[in-house]
Parts: C-alpha cells; sequence; structure tokens
C-alpha cells in the first residue's frame, strides 16, 4: 500500500484530504476521520484521523481534543498562526511532529499514532498516542528458573525495551531501529552497548538484515532462520531467548541483541555453541552447584545423541564389552519379542517422538490423557505383551528425558540421535564413533557471524574454561569486569 | 576465497596426531623387539634434524607451502616433476594408512563386514574435513587430540596392574645393530612421513619462526609412542607381541577390572579410529593441494572428493592379504620411503637456501 500511494500530497483543504484518506483506506472501517470547528473561531477547523483500538481515548480527547476546542483566544497572539498555537501551548502529548511526506504519514497512522490536520496547512501534525493492548509481563515460559529475575519479554516492542534499558542505565547502550516485512512493516531493534560490540558483526548484521526479501514478519524465528551462516545445518548460529537478564548480560559481553515488535524471543547474535548449556540462573546461584549443573548438561546432552547408538551396538554387536550378567538379563527380557533391537528402537523412539508432539499441542484439560496412555499403555502394558522389551522402555524413557535438558538444542539433538543410531545398526561402535566424528567436524565448521561456533572447545586455558564448562565464582578478577575482558576476547576473534 | 589461517597451536595438534596416526594401530620399531623403545628414542633423536630442515624450507617462505616452494625454487618443470612425486607419496600413504585400518577392522573388530565399509566411511570423514578446509581440520584436532589423550590415560590406569618390568628385561640383548634397524625402522614410520604435513599446511598465524610446531609435535608425538610402545611391551611380553598383528588392541584387550570393566578394545579403538582419520586427512589434503598446484586450479576442494575416492580404492588393491601388508612395512617400506622423507626435501632446501640468498643479494639494499 504504501508504493501505492507514494505519489500523493496533502492538500491545503481539509476537505480535500478528508477524501483523500477515504480513497486510501477505503474497505477499511477502523480508521476514524473527526471534524472539529472551534465553537468562536470559525477559521481554527480541521480534522483528527487515528486507527481506532490502536490510540488511547483518553489521550485523544483529554489531551488533544479538549484544549484545541476550549481554547480562548488571548490579545497578544502576536500574529502566531494557529498552528504554532496548537503545537507550542494546546495539545499535552510528549511526542509530536511536523511531515508532508506520505509514506511517513501513513506509517505513523498505521502505527496507532494520530493525525493532526487543520484547515489552509499542506502538512499534517503527527501526535504519539499510540494506546493497544498488550499481555502483561509473566513469568519465562520457556525458560524457568528458581533464582533470579521473574520477568520475562512481551509481544510488545517498547515495553521489551524498557526491559533491557532498565537493566542496562548506560548511554553507551544504543538502539538501532529498522524495519521489516515489505506488507507488515514491522518494527525491529538492534540493541548493543556501543564500546565492546564488533563494528565488523554490526556491519555485517545490518547488510544481512537490509539484503532480506520477505512480505511479512510475524516473530523473530523467521528472522532468526533468515540471517544464519549455515542455512542447512540443524545447529542454531543465532540465539533465543525470552528472558531480559539474559539479552542484557549477553549484550554487555558485546553481542547484539535483536528485538522484534510482536515476538516475545529476542535475538543474540553471534551465538556460540556453549550458550546452548549457560542459563542465566548459572550466574546467580552457588558456583559449585552452578558448575555442576553445567556438567551435567553437557553430559545429558551427550547422553541424548548417544544412549541409543550405544546400546544398540552394545546388544547387536559389541556383546562381549558388556559384563556377562547384565548381558544376560537383556538378552532374558528379549527373548519373546518378536522385532529385531534396532526396529524396536527406532519404532520406541518414533512412539516418544509422537508423544512429545502431542504433549506440546493438546489442550490442557485433556493433558491427563496422554500421560496415562503414554505411561501405562505404551510402557507397562506394551512390555507385559512382550511388543517391547523392558530394558528398550528404559533406554528410550531415558534418551527421552535428557532431551529435555536442553529443551533449545532439542532438533539438532533428536536427528544426530537418528543418525547415530542408523550408522551404529550398521557398524556397531564403530559406526558410532565415526557418526560422532563427522558430527565434531561439522560443529568445527561452523561459524556465526565469522565467529567460530565452538571457539573454545577442546582448550584447557583458564579463560577459556571460566565460563564454559565451569561458572568460576565472581570474585575472582577474571568475572569481575566483564566488559574489558569481553572487549579482548572480541578483539582476538573478529579477525 | 579467503586465505586459511590456522595457528601454532592448531598445527601442533594436527602434527601430533599425525605423527601417531596408524602406529597406534600398527606398533614401531618392532625389530627390535624389548629393546624398541631405545629404537624410538633414537629414531626421535635422528628425526630432529630432519625436522628442522623442514621447518627451515617453510620459514623461508613464510605463507607458502612445499608445492609453492617447489615451484618458485625449481622452476616450472623441475617443480612440477617434484610435485607429482609427492601427489603420488601423499596419495600412495593416505592409501596405506587406511588399507592399515582396514586391515585391523577385518582381523579384529569386523571380521565379516567387506573391509571396503569401513573404509570407506573413513575415508568420506576425510573428504568432509579435507572440503571444510585446515581450520575445521585444526579445531576438530584440538578437541579429538584431548579425546585420544583421556581415553589412553584411562586405558593406562586400568592396565596398571597388568605391567609387567620384567618384560623389559634384558636390556640390549639382541645388540645394537637390531636397535639401529628398529631405529630406522621407526624412523621412516612414522616419524619421517609427517613430510607430507608440509604439503597440507598453509598459512600460520603469529611467529614467523615454524621450527617449534615441528619439534614440539615430534616431542609429543614421540612421547606417546614411546609410552604406547612402553605400555606394550609390559602388559604382552615380547613374545604375544611378535604373534600379534596390533598390539595395542591385544594390550586393552588383557584389562579385567573386578570381572565388570573387561574387553574394552572396542571402545579403545577411538584413538585408532581418531588417529587414522587425521593422518588419512592430511594426505588427502596434501594429495589433493598438490593436483590443484599441479593444474593451476582455483581451489583444492573441486578434487578432494575423486582423490578420496581412489585413495580407497587403491586402499583396497593395495595387498592381497595381511601378511603381504606385514612384509610391506617390515621390509620395503623404510627403503621406500627414504628418497620422499630425506632426499627430496633435503635438496629443495638446498635450492631454497640459494635462491634466497641469491635474491637478497639481486636486491638492492634499502638504506
Amino acid at each position: 500500500m504504501r508504493k501505492l500511494w507514494d505519489k500523493e500530497r496533502l492538500y491545503e483543504s481539509v476537505e480535500q484530504n478528508i477524501a483523500l484518506f477515504k480513497r486510501m483506506f477505503a474497505g477499511d472501517d477502523t480508521v476514524k476521520i473527526r471534524h472539529f470547528r472551534h465553537p468562536s473561531l470559525s477559521s481554527l477547523y480541521g480534522c483528527v484521523i487515528y486507527i481506532d483500538g490502536m490510540v488511547s481515548h483518553d489521550t485523544l480527547s483529554n489531551n488533544i481534543l479538549r484544549p484545541v476546542l476550549s481554547y480562548q483566544p488571548v490579545e497578544d497572539d502576536d500574529g502566531h498562526s494557529f498552528m504554532e498555537i496548537i503545537t507550542d501551548w494546546l495539545i499535552d502529548a510528549g511526542d509530536l511532529h511536523f511531515s508532508d511526506e506520505m509514506d511517513h504519514i501513513l506509517n505513523s497512522l498505521l502505527y496507532g499514532e494520530t493525525l493532526l490536520l487543520l484547515e489552509g496547512q499542506a502538512k499534517a501534525l503527527i501526535i504519539g498516542t499510540q494506546g493497544w493492548q498488550s499481555r502483561s509481563i509473566s513469568d519465562p515460559g520457556t525458560e524457568k528458573a528458581v533464582l533470579g529475575p521473574r520477568e520475562s519479554f512481551t509481544e510488545s516492542l517498547t515495553v521489551n525495551l524498557s526491559m533491557v534499558r532498565r537493566r542496562v542505565n548506560s548511554a553507551d547502550l544504543k538502539f538501532k531501529f529498522m524495519e521489516l516485512g515489505k506488507t507488515t512493516n514491522t518494527r525491529i531493534c538492534l540493541c548493543y552497548v556501543e564500546s565492546v560490540v564488533s563494528p565488523k558483526i554490526l556491519k555485517q548484521l545490518i547488510k544481512r538484515l537490509e539484503g532480506l526479501d520477505i512480505e511479512a514478519i510475524l516473530d523473530s524465528g523467521q528472522l532468526q532462520e533468515m540471517i544464519r551462516d549455515t542455512p542447512l545445518s540443524l545447529y542454531e548460529t543465532v540465539g533465543n531467548t525470552e528472558r531480559p537478564d539474559a539479552v542484557a548480560g549477553k549484550i554487555l559481553e558485546g553481542r547484539i541483541a535483536i528485538l522484534v515488535d510482536g515476538s516475545p524471543f529476542t535475538l543474540t547474535i553471534p551465538f556460540l555453541f556453549v550458550e546452548y548449556f549457560q542459563v542465566s540462573e548459572d550466574y546467580y546461584s552457588n558456583y559449585f552447584f552452578a558448575s555442576f549443573n553445567r556438567i551435567i548438561r553437557f553430559l545429558g546432552e551427550f547422553l541424548a545423541i548417544s544412549i541409543p547408538a550405544i546400546y544398540i551396538s552394545l546388544v547387536t554387536y559389541n556383546q562381549e564389552m558388556m559384563p556377562t550378567a547384565l548381558l544376560l538379563s537383556i538378552a532374558a527380557a528379549r527373548l519373546a519379542v518378536p522385532l529385531p533391537t534396532v526396529v524396536e528402537c527406532f519404532m520406541m523412539l518414533i512412539v516418544f517422538e509422537i508423544l512429545r508432539e502431542a504433549g506440546t499441542r493438546i489442550p490442557t484439560s485433556i493433558g491427563q490423557a496422554v500421560s496415562i496412555v503414554g505411561a501405562l499403555v505404551l510402557g507397562q502394558a506394551a512390555v507385559d505383551a512382550r511388543v517391547v522389551s523392558a530394558p528398550m522402555v528404559i533406554v528410550v524413557g531415558f534418551t527421552g528425558i535428557t532431551t529435555l535438558l536442553n529443551i533449545k538444542m532439542k532438533a539438532a539433538s533428536i536427528f544426530s540421535r537418528f543418525l547415530l543410531l542408523s550408522l551404529s545398526s550398521f557398524l556397531g561402535i564403530y559406526g558410532y564413533l565415526f557418526g560422532m566424528i563427522g558430527l565434531i567436524i561439522h560443529l568445527m565448521s561452523l561459524h556465526s557471524f565469522g565467529v567460530p561456533y565452538m571457539l573454545t572447545a577442546g582448550s584447557f586455558k583458564e579463560e577459556d574454561i571460566r565460563d564454559t564448562v565451569f561458572r568460576m565464582p565472581w570474585w575472582q578478577t577474571s568475572l569481575k569486569a566483564p566488559l574489558s575482558q569481553a572487549r579482548q576476547r572480541i578483539k582476538k576473534v573478529s579477525r | 576465497m579467503d586465505k586459511e589461517v590456522i595457528s601454532h597451536g592448531e598445527a601442533r595438534t594436527i602434527l601430533i596426531l599425525y605423527i601417531m596416526g596408524s602406529t597406534m594401530i600398527l606398533g614401531a620399531a618392532g625389530e627390535a623387539k624389548t629393546d624398541s623403545w631405545i629404537s624410538i628414542l633414537l629414531a626421535m633423536a635422528i628425526a630432529v634434524p630432519i625436522y628442522w630442515a623442514w621447518a627451515r624450507v617453510l620459514t623461508l617462505y613464510p605463507g607458502q607451502n612445499m608445492f609453492d616452494i617447489a615451484l618458485h625454487v625449481l622452476g616450472k618443470w623441475i617443480g612440477k616433476a617434484f610435485i607429482l612425486i609427492y601427489i603420488w607419496y601423499a596419495f600412495h600413504l593416505g592409501a596405506l594408512v587406511l588399507r592399515n585400518f582396514g586391515e585391523f577392522m577385518e582381523a579384529e573388530a569386523m571380521p565379516e563386514t567387506p573391509m571396503l565399509v569401513p573404509m570407506l566411511f573413513v575415508t568420506a570423514l576425510g573428504i568432509g574435513v579435507v572440503r571444510a578446509g585446515i581450520e575445521t581440520m585444526g579445531r576438530s584436532g584440538r578437541m579429538l587430540l584431548n579425546m585420544c589423550l583421556v581415553t589412553m590415560l584411562l586405558v593406562f590406569l586400568l592396565v596398571l596392574g597388568k605391567l609387567h618390568y620384567s618384560n623389559l628385561l634384558p636390556i640390549l640383548d639382541r645388540g645394537w645393530p637390531r636397535v639401529w634397524k628398529g631405529a630406522f625402522s621407526a624412523f621412516s614410520f612414522p616419524f619421517a612421513e609427517a613430510v607430507i604435513f608440509l604439503g597440507a599446511i598453509s598459512s600460520i598465524k603469529g611467529k614467523k619462526n615454524l621450527t617449534g610446531i615441528f619439534l614440539y609435535s615430534l616431542l609429543i608425538g614421540g612421547a606417546l609412542i614411546l609410552f604406547i610402545t612402553l605400555r606394550n611391551i609390559m602388559v604382552l611380553g615380547v613374545y604375544t607381541i611378535d604373534n600379534v598383528y596390533f598390539p595395542s588392541y591385544a594390550a586393552v584387550g588383557r584389562i579385567n577390572v573386578g570381572n565388570f570393566i573387561q574387553r574394552i578394545e572396542g571402545s579403545v579403538s577411538i584413538v585408532f579410529v581418531i588417529c587414522v582419520f587425521m593422518k588419512l586427512s592430511v594426505c588427502l589434503m596434501a594429495a589433493s593441494k598438490g593436483i590443484a598446484k599441479l593444474f593451476s586450479l582455483d581451489s583444492y576442494r573441486s578434487v578432494v572428493i575423486q582423490t578420496g575416492l581412489l585413495t580407497a580404492y587403491l586402499a583396497y588393491l593395495l595387498y592381497d592379504n595381511i601378511m603381504e601388508m606385514q612384509y610391506w612395512t617390515t621390509y620395503i617400506y623404510s627403503i621406500y620411503a627414504v628418497p620422499f622423507e630425506i632426499l627430496l626435501p633435503l635438496s629443495l632446501l638446498l635450492f631454497a637456501e640459494i635462491k634466497t640468498r641469491r635474491d637478497q643479494r639481486s636486491k638492492p639494499q634499502p638504506d
């Protein structure tokens, strides 16, 4: 629609302007046009145009219409025009400016600002009256934590920005707005700390965002997929979070946050593999416990992709590696099961994925049913009926739980698990090893905005493990000054 | 395409894994029997000047690999002949390493699976990492080396109870000639094989002098080989070592902790897989880079897949059986490798020194 009305200009006559807007918004009844005429001054005559539901009626009537209509002319006008009087004295709104560019006027109107047109003026006064309803700030749904701040981002960009701003009270914190999506004109905001951000990465990000050719941006997830380095990888190279404290921490380390209007998920770049395992609660709890939890998460991810593959290779190929007693009990459990172990394993894993997907989508009121069917029918009854063996249920159940440990990388975990499982069903423990080495090569070859994805992996240097494998105590000098540390780090990495 | 740069540390890890390579499976200096550890120490000592010479060649022309230097120093035709020789050596060595792994898989791990299958898997991994570039190889190497070290340490702890120092005695029972023979064999395989690394390497960031990389890797890689050899002799005794093809695998098979941790040789073959994979990748990268240089291709990446698959086929055709492989590695290889490992690199160094001196003299002195 922007392109359609590019050539139009505002007229001096209010009637003509009204006709113009009616033509432009024909068929859109939410656009309201209200005439007004001053009771005593017949030349003070005009209209306000706004979109119903996007503006606050309170502001509109109390701060704009009432002062204008109740204006009593005083003697020392000094020949000021009505427009000057209105802007300088009468209207009580914080944000107002003039424009005669149709493009800008329409965008403002659509974003919930009010236009005020006066007879004899070929420009519009744009008044910030946005006042739509949005969800109130609530607990983060996807990143639960026992300790630490409780609030999470909402769908409103301004509210989200205020949550970041409140945490980093510094003039160094910069917000850069852009508009994306040809039809939706979605506002996005790049947020970074200027003294630590890498200008190279920032430039690259802006280049990528400007190069996007997309009709509509409805959520940050779309953006996440379109600006990443390696479109074919399962591992994300752009992070997302709904915790304002996590965003604040990340931008203090020199990362760039991308907030998208309408999405409670904020993107952060560059995103490294280790960030999957860093939870913001780690930084608020006891450092022994936090480090322990981190290691548990690493172990969990390793198990999530490996358990079925290792089980298959131990049971079908490398039986000698298992203690005899354990092997015998597994063999006894498998005795009456008709399916080959590999088929059994694939089947049960698929069943688990079905349960998981069903559990995510169903309304909460019938959630009970799924857990009963899952636990009793597919677990207990299937074993009793000798459709699957009991060890397989344990393996699949445990695998499922370990996936939930790092829920953000579940896509990558699930696919890697199936890949390793297929390989080890061909070549036993060697197939698993080949698959693991292949996975390591793949991860090592990834980059996020020019930064190696596995930046510190495989290194035992103190500076490389203090916030990756472990979470070192805050009183250590190395963590006290995150800004200067980050600056050095970035200098080293962005070559 | 931007130039790939690796750090000194990454170059060192690649070289250490390369030196460990197939020696982890086959063992080194078998001729010297109980004294093979002395042979390995001697071989390391002999390797020092050779490694120094290689490093010197690379240091003279920073940012270039052996193929660039050969073309620059020896002129177009002799340079291309030199490149061709090394393409063959890298290609053949890759196939030999792969075949070692294949024989190992067929003899010990998967007797019923055709040897080509695991070999093709390792080749696929090698192709993957070579196409991803030397940066990826360096970063993966760091992680894989750590995995190897951890595994070796764990195995050592588990095998502690089985170490018999008496197996090392009597020292020098068979006399010095055998020790020297073993030293020569250990020098040509694995230490001097690292000449291929000169062709795979590209720019290295940081210090110009590369001698440190080579000597450090020789020290660490050699120490690890020495450690494995000593462990194998002490666990198995020299008579058993003579009777098995793959001593490390047999030594780990002896582990039994409380009848619970036993027969874990399958899981320690992670070390074999990693080392063989790394060695094959370096050979493949050197061969591909050489081919790209020979035919003036823009990027070596376009020939990696073909070279890799051909390596796998050559490996499949190399020997008829494991006896032939044993004969080749023991008696022929150490002589076959001498020109590639010593004569040609040293002559390249000689010509490079002469050429740089002459270039410096002809250049007007800036003062």
